[in-house]
């Protein structure tokens, strides 16, 4: 598998810090808060405060960052995934269901945020289960999945 | 122990009013420390469903919580009865009875705190760090999740851990014994800990998936791991120190100390290079006689904790584990 010129195999750590991704019911440990897990992902992804706080407003976290994790909703959980996978300078970004349990407010911003990084050059593959899914972005292309097989590529 | 010597202890306590006044407020420890759990759990969120038993009237609450009481200080009860026993055929100077009054009291205590907490909502909990250590370092993640979740097993640990080595240190100041026996004592000790290990494993595997893909260089790794273990291992570093430590043992001293630190995390390395319970515990029996031969037959422990470092320095390279 290779990403910019790197192999997955020959170079993992910098391949790895090039793909970021957010599960669709994410697990943590649940006496840390978020800004404990962004410490953590950010001094291995490279993402400096700036960018923290940024995706913080962007997301619209608030002080809720500095609670522990079993305090959150889910929509909480779900932002505390999202705010990893753009940590850093990744050049894919995987997103399993990042519409569920997020707000309309936190969709709309979510998907500003996609089309900034976008711009900037950054790769996404995104799955959904919503209905209308197709019109958040200008896909390069739309894949459906039925029985573990891709059943239909839309052009 | 017999049971005759539990008898024995027993009897001494029940005639000794120190004794026996340290024995009541171990037993209240525990009933606090018993009863702040229990309001702990209650705040869970799995749990809230509890926060029903505040429309109980008090006797309700005293009539329904009478057997989660009555199994939560089992231990407690079952010492009491036995103390009663053998007080009943000595001159105890009328200390059964406050015994029996302060177990009444415990109860109605724990009850009437529990019906006065009920009643009041619940307060979202919210974690507040101390001042010194605002945010929560990598390092500390699994002693913290210990601390949370596995409070009884750690204390359990540390307990067992702490009174065998103590065990094999005062066997070795009676004199009759050559460093082997220190070093044995540590292999039994490190054993000791194997549920923890395990707990790690399973910590790291489960809760800290989302982490399993994260570059972190191996350097990185070797150093937060080596932090956690030895952050664990601190009571059992700080009692090999005080019990061996002086300025002719010096050298000695640092080689049980690493052997215990590379022992410790020789068994980590052996949990998480098997993939399933079962294989570990049998390596972990067969690595057990391993070492205890390379012991007897007197290998410096410097050599013995090369060998026990290979599994771990082998297991954490693993790329996709964190």
């Amino acid at each position: 598998m290779i990403l910019d010129g790197l192999s997955l195999k020959n170079d993992g750590l910098a391949f790895r810090r090039l793909v970021n991704y957010s599960e669709a019911e994410p697990l943590f440990p649940e006496f840390l808060s978020m800004d404990e897990l962004i410490a953590f992902v950010a001094k291995t992804k490279g993402a400096d405060n700036a960018q923290i706080e940024s995706l913080k407003e962007t997301l619209g976290i608030g002080d809720f960052s500095k609670n522990s994790i079993s305090t959150y909703s889910s929509g909480m959980l779900k932002k505390t995934g999202l705010i990893l996978a753009f940590l850093g300078t990744p050049s894919l970004i995987i997103l399993d269901e990042p519409y569920t349990t997020i707000d309309v407010g936190s969709q709309k911003l979510l998907t500003e945020l996609v089309n900034r990084e976008i711009k900037k050059g950054v790769s996404f593959l995104l799955t959904s289960h919503i209905a209308d899914f197709e019109e958040f972005f200008a896909y390069d292309s739309v894949l459906s999945i039925a029985d573990g097989k891709l059943a239909q590529s839309h052009e | 122990m017999e049971m005759k010597q539990h008898g024995m202890i027993a009897g001494r306590i029940l005639q000794n009013s120190i004794g026996f006044y340290a024995l009541l407020l171990i037993f209240f420890g525990y009933a606090v420390a018993q009863q702040r759990f229990q309001l702990r759990l209650l705040n869970d969120k799995r749990y809230r469903i509890f926060h029903s038993l505040a429309f109980l009237s008090f006797r309700q609450l005293c009539w329904s919580f009478l057997p989660v009481w009555i199994a939560n200080h089992a231990l407690l009860l079952l010492y009491s009865m036995l103390m009663t026993y053998v007080g009943i055929g000595i001159d105890s100077g009328g200390k059964l009875p406050i015994l029996w009054i302060f177990m009444v009291a415990i109860f109605l205590a724990d009850l009437t705190l529990t019906y006065h907490k009920l009643k009041k909502p619940f307060p979202d909990r919210i974690r507040m760090r101390s001042r010194l250590f605002q945010n929560l370092n990598f390092e500390f993640w699994f002693l913290m999740y210990l601390r949370e979740n596995r409070t009884m097993l750690i204390l359990a640990v540390k307990l067992v851990s702490i009174i065998l080595l103590n065990g094999f240190f005062y066997a070795f100041h009676s004199g009759g014994y050559d460093l082997r026996w220190l070093e044995f004592g540590l292999l039994c000790a490190t054993y000791a800990h194997f549920p923890i290990w395990l707990d790690k494993n399973d910590f790291e595997l489960q809760q800290l998936s989302y982490f399993h893909n994260m570059p972190v260089s191996y350097l990185m790794k070797l150093r937060l791991h080596s932090t956690a273990i030895v952050l664990i291992l601190l009571p059992e570093l700080a009692l090999l120190v005080y019990k061996y430590g002086s300025s002719e043992t010096l050298p000695e001293l640092l080689f049980l100390l690493i052997l215990f630190i590379s022992l410790n995390m020789g068994i980590y390395g052996l949990i998480k290079l098997r993939k399933d319970l079962e294989s570990a515990i049998n390596s972990a029996y067969l690595v057990f006689f391993l070492i205890f031969i390379l012991v007897i037959f007197g290998i410096h422990p410097v050599l013995i904790s090369s060998i026990c470092l290979l599994p771990f320095l082998i297991a954490i390279r693993a790329r996709y584990s964190i």
